[in-house]
């Protein structure tokens, strides 16, 4: 039992290496859905803008 | 839905290893408690393998067909690859220092793993600055290609150098059945967590084409 902190500290590793990624798309991924949906808006309000024709 | 039903399963799978690791796997007689950082270093190691494999795969694929569906593949694999590439790098170590006495030794296993992780971060840094231009697109998916050799060359480190200036094992040890099973169901685990993490940034990286395709049409109708 004497390494137990060496298998603690890996185990541990894994974990926090996967949860920092697994943030970090969780993030860019809201970040982009509102952008996307602000830019459709844009995007709309301006075709409506346009004359016919 | 099927991502869902895919990411319970990911989770069931993972509990059953981590059951295995921790309450089943009998305790190594030689290197003790340590030992169980075999049963997430060396999944890891094979889902970066796998990872670069499929940046190899895109990169050809997107050169054949100039298809951005493969260059999306190359680009969040390679991600991945690095992903679980800092895992190996970071388990590796603290596996070493009990059994070893040193965190790092230049050996040829240890050095090939950490050249293939700087070029594939370097592969990352050249996605980075070209965004998804064209001609970044297609440099990239050389790079992609021409890194994936380095693979191979850390599978076989063992075998290609001298046995003394070895500090890893030889490849295919014998392992009891009971660690035999346990290896294959961590397999399973990070194999699993893998796609459904390569899925993900897929999903990722089409809400970002999106986004630079309006904003694109926001500019040409301004």
């Amino acid at each position: 039992m004497d390494n137990l902190h060496y298998l603690f500290a890996a185990f541990a590793a894994v974990w926090i290496v996967l949860f920092a990624y697994l943030t970090h798309l969780n993030r860019r991924t809201g970040e982009l859905s509102r952008q996307l949906a602000e830019l459709e808006l844009k995007l709309k309000n301006k075709e409506g803008d346009l004359p016919d024709g | 839905m099927r991502s869902v039903s895919f990411s319970c399963l990911i989770f069931v799978v993972m509990l059953v290893a981590l059951g295995a690791i921790f309450l089943w796997v009998p305790t190594e007689k030689e290197m003790g408690i340590v030992q169980r950082i075999f049963y997430f270093h060396v999944p890891a190691a094979f889902s970066s393998f796998l990872a670069f494999f499929l940046v190899f795969i895109g990169s050809i694929q997107y050169l054949r067909t100039r298809e951005d569906k493969w260059d999306r593949l190359a680009l969040c694999s390679a991600e991945l690859g690095v992903i679980f590439a800092l895992i190996v790098l970071i388990t590796g170590p603290l596996w070493a220092k009990p059994i070893w006495g040193v965190y790092w030794r230049w050996e040829p296993r240890l050095t090939s793993m950490l050249i293939t992780f700087t070029i594939y971060v370097a592969y990352l840094m050249v996605r980075g600055y070209g965004a998804n231009s064209a001609p970044v697109q297609r440099i990239s998916a050389v790079l992609g290609i021409l890194a994936f050799a380095n693979v191979p060359l850390v599978y076989y480190a063992v075998d290609l150098w001298a046995a003394d200036q070895q500090l890893h094992p030889p490849r295919n040890v014998e392992l009891e059945p009971t660690m035999q099973y346990t290896k294959w169901i961590c397999y399973a685990a990070f194999f699993l967590l893998l796609f459904r993490l390569i899925a993900q940034r897929m999903e990722l990286a089409r809400i970002e084409k999106a986004v630079a395709l309006l904003r694109q049409k926001l500019i040409d109708e301004t």
